[in-house]
């Protein structure tokens, strides 16, 4: 934004492409599509009570919003300048003040700080329902909300969590450090970039109208046939995770065709950020996997709204058909969540540990062998589901392979941990907590790949401990890792070590203490998505209810630490507040829209600690010695 | 929206035309994968559908799309890629006519998605006809908006054309030859389809 743009009154400013007009264009294109539903398939036109379950109507509406949603945020100028024959540009909106973060921008350290916020919000909203589960799982009956309301309550927590939280990494810290990392200037489609993250947001506001329309029954899996006898609030559930699903895709695509494109010149393949391996094997996780969860998205929603009969046995389809779909996202989906953990832990390792990543390209071998053998593991979510038992082995035998390369990460870790003089600052307490999380999120996977021991636990407490001790344990303990760690770059302010530790300890015991409780209670027969339990289960579900609110409070506690640092206290960061060779580090705080004066050239490794420091940039002609 | 370029050939950032055409050749093949995997799920689905054949509705009698727009709609694809490739080494090349050629290639795209909505009306069975009418029908309607995204690549060629009146050597779009890669592939999924749902 130009200073005579900044100079003119609030309510001017407000009004042209921006998050104000889209919201506006996204509300007016609901309701265009709510009443062409009603054209196109029923005579009733009744807004604000409609009783006809008239999936045709909520579906254009989230069509529409959604595209007026984009229109207003500017999105359609670009491509329709391009349809005029104009030429390709690759910025837009990136100068400016804080106007830049409420709309479409082009500078990838703006969208990774856009994805910070939303993110945050919509894992807080998530968050919310948890606790809220919780409330409702202090007695063995129903008290609070019935069966049905929580049944959509654990549904929009696994939904919200498990959808928006697959960027939760890529979003802000892919988007914003791997230019940085690698040297470049900006993403290989800067418009992509900036489009994945208003998707998702579309998304995460769509999942949040399911309220309005009865919300949805089949928990975060949307398994048919419940999915086709479910009311219109499952027409929200379609929308969010297609989009989330696109999103996904788009910001896969994005990175990888960085990486490969844009890296400085003397950053090979061998050199490159272990982060950045994390991100493209991710990356790589989401082209290929998503497009097939939308696809399996889009035949639910033929099937609810043109009568198409794909997940309908009495109609010549199959439930089974949408496990299979669904499962083939869904599990490499786990590692989308896992594999950017692993590339945080092991960047922030060997800055803290003050010693090289030990083992490379084990690590790289491990992060890859994974993202490799994920897409290979699917049915093992359907063993208890009528899967044919002659296939049961070789899904046991991929799943339990899987434990081979995610060793070799933790065998790096380890490591490099070794004998090693280590700093415990926040960011390394998070890393270390991660590596005790996820040994025990990976140790139980192991029986639930085991076709016997998964029998006797599958749909229990016992898979939800697990999930959330991979998930849980291992992303978000990683994402608060980074949030420490890279947000002095981020904002040019440190956040409070001593509120960061209290959130930590508050955390990491809470966390333990709610989530192992529950691998006790799937072993005694407590049922996944169930609002009663038999009596004698109340004790330690109540003491799995306070651990978490305990766990909600730190999260209060990190709350504060933001507001405290960032609001009041506002400690300027160093350039390089934990000594980091990584190139991110070497940048000016706050990084320049530029990102770089001049193109680095690299001729070292991320990870030499112990090697005296070689210059990063070579010196340019203003700095170069007078000759003679 | 800001044309200004944010670098200078003096630091080192000058974004050269290879570096565009190298990502938009790794973009499209990106876009090319993803594309793969979302109609391999109807791929599935058919094979899937087919071999269960639930309660003997996986296709009752009479369900049978007309030949004719099949055969028209995948020939219109098929030329339509052809048109296009041709377009796109003609531009590499530097030579004259890759203009009219990727007109053509737009024409035909249109030609087939227009197709598609006219067999949907005189087709005779609906979406309700079983699993193989459930194939059907998404499939092609998805393919369809698939196409119609596409074909805005195809259009902004064009309208480059257009705009500098098709002179030889002067401003053939970026991402030509991948662009063209990607909509052969596209086609090939169409002709897929045409085998697939009207041979099969």
């Amino acid at each position: 934004m130009s200073s005579e743009a900044l100079a003119r009154p609030l309510w001017r400013r407000l009004i042209g492409f921006n998050l104000l007009g889209g919201i506006v264009l996204g509300v007016a294109g609901f309701y265009f599509g709510w009443w062409l539903g009603h054209q196109i398939h029923a005579e009733s036109l009744d807004f604000f009570g409609d009783t006809n379950q008239n999936d045709v109507a909520l579906m254009l509406g989230y069509v529409f919003s959604v595209v007026g949603f984009l229109i207003g945020l500017g999105f359609a100028r670009y491509p329709l300048a391009r349809m005029l024959g104009k030429e390709r540009t690759h910025t837009e909106n990136e100068h400016g003040g804080s106007g830049r973060y409420f709309g479409l921008c082009t500078d990838h350290k703006v969208v990774g700080v856009q994805y910070l916020c939303g993110i945050g919000l919509f894992f807080f909203i998530g968050g919310l329902n948890a606790m809220l589960i919780r409330a409702e799982l202090l007695q063995p009956s129903p008290q609070i909300f019935g069966a049905g309301n929580y049944l959509t309550l654990v549904g929009l927590h696994g939904t919200m969590m498990m959808g928006i939280m697959t960027s939760g990494v890529l979003g802000p810290f892919a988007n914003y450090f791997v230019p940085l990392m690698i040297g470049a200037r900006r993403m290989a489609f800067p418009r992509v970039e900036a489009i994945t993250f208003w998707l998702l947001m579309a998304a995460g506001a769509i999942l949040m109208t399911t309220l309005f329309f009865g919300g949805f029954p089949t928990g975060w899996t949307g398994y048919a046939p419940l999915n086709d006898q479910a009311n219109f609030g499952f027409d929200s559930y379609i929308f969010f995770f297609a989009l989330v699903g696109l999103s996904m895709m788009l910001l896969g695509l994005n990175m990888i065709a960085t990486i490969i494109t844009m890296r400085a010149p003397g950053l090979t393949w061998s050199r490159l950020p272990i982060f950045c391996w994390g991100a493209i094997s991710t990356s790589i996780l989401m082209v290929l996997a998503a497009p097939v969860l939308i696809a399996a998205l889009l035949m639910v929603g033929f099937d609810r709204a043109v009568q198409t009969s794909f997940f309908l046995s009495s109609a010549g389809g199959s439930p089974y058909l949408f496990q299979n779909l669904f499962w083939f996202f869904g599990h490499p989906e786990v590692y989308v969540l896992a594999l950017p953990g692993f590339g945080i832990i092991l960047e922030i390792l060997p800055v803290f540990a003050r010693k090289p990543l030990w083992g490379y390209r084990i690590a790289v071998a491990g992060i890859l062998g994974v993202a490799l053998l994920s897409f290979f593991v699917w049915q093992h979510h359907l063993f208890v589901s009528g899967l044919n038992s002659s296939l049961r082995p070789f899904y046991m035998f991929s799943t339990e392979a899987i434990s081979v390369p995610t060793g070799l990460v933790f065998l790096a870790g380890m490591a490099t941990l070794w004998r090693a003089k280590i700093r415990y600052t926040v960011p390394m307490l998070f890393c270390l907590a991660w590596f005790f999380n996820f040994f025990i999120g990976g140790a139980s996977g192991v029986f639930l790949s085991d076709v016997p021991s998964d029998v006797a636990t599958h749909g229990s407490f016992f898979v939800m401990a697990h999930f959330h001790y991979t998930i849980m344990g291992g992303l978000i303990f990683a994402f608060f890792a980074a949030i420490y760690y890279w947000v002095p770059k981020m904002f040019g302010v440190m956040l409070s070590e001593r509120l960061g530790k209290i959130h930590f300890w508050a955390m990491f015991i809470a966390f333990n203490s709610t989530f192992a409780p529950l691998f006790a209670l799937g072993l005694m027969g407590q049922p996944r998505r169930v609002v009663t339990y038999p009596s004698h289960l109340e004790p330690l579900n109540i003491w799995v209810s306070v651990s978490a609110f305990v766990l909600g409070a730190s999260m209060l506690v990190f709350l504060a630490n933001v507001v405290y640092s960032l609001v009041f206290v506002r400690k300027p960061a160093p350039d390089n507040p934990w000594d980091s060779r990584s190139l991110e580090w070497q940048t000016p705080t706050p990084v320049p829209i530029e990102n770089f004066e001049r193109r680095p050239i690299i001729d070292t490794d991320p990870y030499d600690y112990g090697v005296p420091p070689v210059p990063l940039v070579p010196p340019g002609p203003a700095e170069a010695p007078a000759p003679g | 929206m800001s044309d200004a370029p944010t670098q200078t050939p003096a630091d080192g950032y000058a974004e050269t035309p290879e570096l565009h055409e190298r990502i938009d050749r790794i973009g499209f093949g990106l876009v090319g994968g993803a594309t793969v995997m979302f109609f391999l799920g109807f791929v599935f689905a058919y094979f899937y559908l087919r071999s269960l054949d639930n309660n003997s509705l996986w296709r009752p009698a009479g369900v049978e799309p007309p030949d004719g727009y099949g055969i028209a709609i995948a020939a219109a694809l098929a030329l339509s890629a052809a048109a296009f490739g041709y377009a796109a080494r003609v531009a590499k090349r530097g030579e004259s006519g890759w203009v009219a050629a990727s007109g053509l290639a737009l024409v035909l795209g249109l030609f087939a998605c227009v197709a598609q909505c006219f067999e949907y009306a005189h087709i005779p069975f609906g979406p309700e006809s079983g699993g193989y009418a459930s194939v059907f029908f998404g499939w092609t309607a998805l393919y369809v908006v698939v196409t119609l995204i596409a074909l805005w690549r195809v259009e902004t060629i064009f309208a480059v054309g257009l705009r500098h009146h098709g002179e030889v050597g002067a401003a053939v779009p970026e991402g030509f030859v991948p662009g063209a890669t990607y909509w052969a592939l596209l086609a090939a999924i169409g002709v897929l389809a045409w085998v697939v749902l009207y041979l099969l």
